[in-house]
Parts: structure tokens; sequence; C-alpha cells
């Protein structure tokens, strides 16, 4: 039997020696593999067809390989601070958004200002600073801005020419639009005269600043939740509730059904970020792809000052956890995303350029055919909360009140000064 | 070691102390220790006392989630024993294609949660939603679950029960099918209604079954959360918010681990108050059974 075993040893000792070599092969490979984490739209916009791959050009330039996880929004957060809080973690480059920056960033993501000293983005002075001041906390920067969304008017042309209304001008005539060009179709659809993401709080900013240049929520924290604008903002969604101009399901209505119901025809405008023009007009899933074009959020015309709505603008920013693995790989994906040239391949895939000199691009005005209406709102827009630890907790109570004064259990003032009260207690001291 | 075989059960049974210990009691304490802590991503965990149980006892959302909880859990219980009990005794007799009922009414087990509540919330869509077109063309009502809260917990319900029934279901008909012809022929011969027969033979004969299911429905369904979740998310205005979504919402949106162990104890200790009258009940009647 021990004669019969010595081969039968050798064999299991050589497969070992074998399946150790290939495991050290094998990490020799993954050692070169640089996971992200983000949402759909930031792979989309840097391996889209119209603008180019840039992402894959630099992985095979790099001689490495890009794992790319994408989320929801909710879910990238939870998921990114999470690994960015363990002892070790797979993740190297994650994209946060700005409303969930916080203070506590310095103790799990890494500080770039070496890694910029050493191996500078191109032309960084160009990236806005109030971005970077953002993502600067005890004077270190964390973070480099590679996308903003920021809020447009989308506008079912078809809708409006059925229905002989002019594009509207004023944010006035947005409101008495959106009245006229909701009705039921002969086959019983409803078409509604405006949809809005109703779980996003900053739809409310929107009209507040359309109205009245109005904030929620100021970059030193002084909260304006039942400030006379903010009240006005609210009582005008109530009535467009009300009214039947937000559709029914309108309490439930998230991005994806604002998405949908603009792709079936089912609403004449929107306001959402400029990006969201590719998804009304995709050929592949819209009815009414070549028929939706992304305006400028008019200004009242009492609103002084402005040329267009000062709406919200929002960004993302890609972060280096403090404890990945592959930090020199990560910065040289993160530089070579956000160079000049980079910022305009993305800008024609559909992203919102940080670089304000991609909006004098050619490529970027022959192929984006919003993009002098999103440089203009750009001058003016503004972010319309700052990120702050409770911020989740904040934005849940702000909904919640909004959608009490919409089921008309209080008045849009006292829904506003219930949120004053309670939001005022977590923001930070 | 094992000569007088007292430590041969001991040793017999340690592979399963260890799971229980290492799955169970382990995180269970850390729980207890995280619901007395201040913690969240980054931040080193500071003790914080009873802190985490004051500030969800005194939040009104946690009451009203612990009562929407308790509705929706009776209410799918009790309709889900009914049902399965109708449906086990209809499907005790023989009759043509029951293999193909049987198949059907189990089918929804095998259904994943999420598919089922996208397909109930858009045949109940307040604008297209094929059911609330036919309630609106015969009765001219609408299950208005997007708007009106208690519609919102009667969409719920009815979506837990669709989901959950098979369970119920496969538990009493296995019951029901071992309960003694000759035993209720007897009781016929006796004289007794179909009604006597089934209230005092087959009911006395299947009542650990129900008692059994009634424990583990109670317990699965306190943790109600993907039905609310996916559905509306406890909207509109957190009304139709429960204990399962604001444990939720405390972990995976705020971060705030202190608070969401706490939030996951009060419910186990609602869970488990709940099953002790019921295991109390089974207990009894075990003893009583010898």
């Amino acid at each position: 039997m021990n004669v019969k075993m010595k081969p039968m040893v050798g064999r299991m000792l050589k497969g070992a020696v074998a399946a150790a070599l290939m495991s050290v092969t094998c990490s020799a490979v993954n050692a070169a593999e640089l996971t992200i984490i983000g949402h759909k739209v930031h792979k989309n916009v840097s391996t889209g067809e119209k603008g180019g791959d840039f992402a894959g050009e630099w992985a095979k330039a790099s001689n490495s390989k890009i794992n790319w996880l994408t989320f929801n929004v909710q879910a990238i957060h939870e998921r990114l601070f999470r690994e960015a809080s363990l002892g070790s973690t797979t993740i190297d480059v994650g994209f946060a958004a700005n409303r969930y920056f916080a203070p506590h960033f310095p103790k799990m993501f890494q500080s770039l200002d070496e890694y910029n000293a050493k191996s500078p983005i191109e032309n960084f002075d160009e990236l806005p600073k109030g971005m970077l001041g953002a993502l600067t906390y005890n004077g270190k920067l964390y973070g480099i801005p590679f996308r903003h969304a920021t809020g447009a008017l989308h506008i079912n042309t078809e809708i409006f020419k059925e229905k002989g209304v002019a594009i509207p001008t004023t944010f006035e005539e947005v409101l008495a639009a959106a009245r006229k060009l909701t009705f039921k179709r002969s086959d019983g659809t409803n078409v509604y005269g405006m949809l809005l993401d109703a779980r996003n709080p900053t739809i409310i900013t929107d009209f507040a600043r359309a109205m009245n240049n109005g904030d929620y929520l100021t970059p030193d924290f002084k909260l304006k939740a039942n400030s006379p604008a903010m009240v006005k903002a609210v009582e005008t969604v109530v009535r467009m509730f009300k009214e039947g101009v937000l559709p029914e399901a309108y309490l439930n209505f998230k991005t994806e059904d604002v998405i949908t119901y603009m792709q079936q025809g089912r609403g004449a405008m929107a306001i959402s970020p400029f990006g969201r023009y590719r998804n009304y007009n995709d050929a592949k899933k819209s009815k009414v792809a070549g028929k939706v074009i992304s305006i400028a959020v008019p200004k009242s015309e009492t609103l002084k000052g402005f040329n267009v709505a000062p709406v919200r603008t929002e960004f993302w920013a890609m972060l280096i956890p403090k404890n990945s693995d592959n930090k020199d790989l990560a910065w040289d994906y993160i530089r070579n995303a956000v160079s000049p040239e980079n910022t305009i391949r993305a800008a024609v895939n559909g992203n919102g350029p940080v670089r304000p000199s991609a909006y004098s691009d050619q490529r970027v005005k022959d192929k984006v055919p919003y993009a002098a209406a999103e440089q203009a709102v750009l001058a003016v827009a503004r972010p319309p909360v700052p990120g702050f630890g409770n911020s989740a907790k904040a934005e849940d109570i702000f909904v919640e009140e909004v959608e009490s004064a919409l089921l008309g259990r209080k008045s849009a003032q006292e829904a506003m000064d219930s949120a004053q009260a309670r939001i005022t207690p977590l923001l930070p001291k | 070691m094992f000569e007088d075989r007292k430590w041969l059960p001991v040793f017999l049974i340690s592979p399963a102390n260890v799971l229980l210990l290492l799955f169970i009691a382990v995180p269970s304490i850390y729980i207890i220790w995280l619901s007395l802590h201040k913690l969240t991503f980054g931040m080193s965990s500071t003790f914080v006392g009873l802190d985490n149980y004051i500030q969800i006892f005194s939040d009104p959302i946690f009451w009203r989630a612990a009562l929407n909880t308790f509705i929706v859990v009776n209410i799918v219980v009790y309709a889900e024993l009914a049902l399965a009990l109708i449906l086990a005794l209809a499907l005790n007799t023989n009759f043509w294609g029951k293999g193909l009922v049987f198949s059907i009414l189990i089918a929804p087990y095998a259904v994943s949660e999420v598919s089922a509540v996208v397909m109930w919330r858009y045949l109940f869509e307040p604008d297209i939603g094929m059911f609330n077109m036919v309630l609106q063309s015969f009765a001219d009502i609408q299950l208005n679950w997007v708007r009106n809260p208690t519609h919102g917990l009667t969409l719920i319900s009815i979506l837990s029960i669709w989901i959950h029934l098979p369970f119920t279901l496969i538990i009493l008909y296995s019951a029901i099918s071992t309960v003694p012809g000759d035993l209720k022929n007897a009781a016929r011969v006796e004289g007794a209604t179909e009604w006597q027969v089934f209230l005092k033979v087959t009911m006395r004969f299947i009542a650990p079954a129900i008692l059994v299911a009634m424990m583990f429905r109670y317990i699965f369904a306190t943790r109600l959360f993907s039905e609310v979740w996916l559905l509306n998310e406890g909207g509109p205005a957190r009304l139709t918010e429960v204990l399962g979504t604001y444990l939720f919402r405390a972990a995976f949106r705020y971060h705030d681990f202190g608070t969401a162990a706490a939030t996951g104890l009060a419910m186990q200790f609602l869970a488990l108050l709940v099953a002790s009258f019921y295991l109390y009940k089974l207990y009894k009647r075990m003893q009583a059974d010898g």
C-alpha cells in the first residue's frame, strides 16, 4: 500500500506546487486590477461611444484592468464608506456626491495633495474652487471633482406643438404651460404638465430659486426651510399636485419614474439634470426620441440680476480609500480621467464637465445640443445643500414634511416650520 | 475519556453548540454592545449608555412604525391562517387537477420578493394599474396606496399574504393529511355533523401545527421589510413605515449603527414577546398530551 501511495503523494505535491504557482501568477495579474465604485452614468461617460472609451484606453496603456462596480446613489455611498472603514478593501477609486461629503472623510480617504504635487493633474487650477473647497478638510484635499449635474427644464416639443403652447421664457409661463398641457388623450392616457422627482428635496430648492433666488440650507449651515421663498415654493408644488398637473403617483415618484413617464410621452415637461437629455431622447427606449429639448430653467419675471434661474448644481468627486493597496494606480486613473482632453470626451459622452473650457470645445458644441444652456446655468447655479454628517436624516425629514403638505395634513407654512425645528438640531454646531 | 459516557452527549452536541455560539451568541453580544455606543463610518465608537434607546423610544416615527408593524403583522398572520386552512381543507379532498391547483397555490413562494412587489405595484398603479382600472370601472374606487396610508398598509398586507401564504398552507395541509380518516368516520357514526367533525376531530389534531405556523409567521412577519421598502419606502410622509424600514434607514441610510442596533433589539424583544405566548401554549399542550 505504501508503495502505491508514494506516486500518489508525489502527484499531489506536484499539484499543490502548481496550484501555488498559479495563485502567485494570478495575484501578479490581479495587482494591476483597478476597482472603481460609482453610478452607471460614471461608467457610461468614461467608456461611451461618441466621445470614446478613455477609461479603456488608460487601462490598456497602463497594462491594467478596470473592474467597475455600479449601484444606485445610496448604495454607492453605503458600500464605499463601509469599505473605506475596514482594515483593507478591494475598492481603489470611489465616486461620492457632494451632499454626502462629511467631516469624517479624512479618516477614510487618502489626502491627495502629495499625489498631485508628485504627479500633477494637467491644468489643475481650472477645476472649480468651490468644488475643491467642499472636498478640503483641515487644509487637505480629499477628492477630485469629475461630474456636475445641473438642473434643466426638459420639454417634450411634440406635446407643446399638439396643444399650440409656446416654449416658456419665464417661470410663470412654465407653471401656466404645465396647467395647459395636463390632459387626457382619447385612448385614456393621462398626460401631465410637469414631472418631478419627489424623493429629491432639492427640487423644491429649484422652485424657490427660480421664483425668489431662495435657499434651503446655505453653505455656512444657515437653515432657511421656513423662509418665505421656500414656503412659496412648497405652496406652488402642492397646488400643482392638487390640480393634477403632477401625476397622481407623484408622492412615490423617483428619478426612474420621471424618465419612464417622459420616455412614454406622458409628461410635457420635467425639471431634472441636463444629462437626462440622453435618456429622454434614447432611440432604443423612448417613444419621443428626438423630440425632447433641454433648456435652462427660466427665471421668474420678478427675479432680478439673473438671465436664467440659479437652480441647483450637484457634483461628484473621485476619492481614494485610505486602505486601498493600489493608490498610485488609482491616482493615475483619476488624473487621466479629469485631464482637459478627457473632460471634453466625457462631456461628449453626456457628462457634466467640471472644466468650464470644455464648453468652448467644438466637439462639445457640435455633439451636446444643450451645452450652451448648461454653461449659462452653471455660471449661476449652486449646490442646494452642503455635505454634513446628518444630511440623509435631514433630507428625510424635509421630504416627510413636504409630503405632509402635499397630503393636506399640514399647510406649507406649518410643514416648513416643523422642518426648520426638526432639522436645526442636526446641523453642525 | 468517554468510559462513563458522561461526556459523550456533551461531545456529540458540541459542534451544534459551537455553531450557535459563533453565529447567534457572539453577534447578539456585539449588537447589545453596539446599541450602547455611538458609531458611524470613519469614527471610533463612543459609549452613550441608553441614549440610543431613549432616542428611538422618544421618536414618534418609531412608535408609528411599531403600530404599523403590529397592525400589518396581525392582519397578515390571521388572514394567512384562515386562507391556508380553507385551502388546505379543500385540497384534502380528491378532485381533478388537484396537483395543478396545489402547484399554482405554492408558486408565489418561488417568486422573488422584488418581482412580487414590482408586479403588485404596477397592478395597483394609480394611473395605469390594471386592478385599479377594474376597481374604478366597476365600483368607482381605487386602492390609492400612493396617497392614502391606510390603502398603502392594505396593499402591503395583500402583498405579504400573497407571498407567504404557501408557507402556512404547506404546514396546515401536511397536518390535515395526517388526521386519521377512521377517527372522523367514528365521529360521524356517533352522529357528529361535518362541522362538529372539523371542530372536535380535525382541529384538535392540527392545533399544534397551527400554533407552529402562527409562531413562525409572527416572527418572520415582524421582520417585514422588502414589501414596504420596495413599494413606497414607508411613504407617504413615513406614514406606512414599519420597524424593518426604520432599522434600515438608521443602518444603511444614516449609518447610525448604535440606533440601528437598539432598534433591532427592540424588534427582537417584540417578536419574542409574541412568540413566547405561543411557545407557552405549545408547551402546555405538549405537557397535556404527555
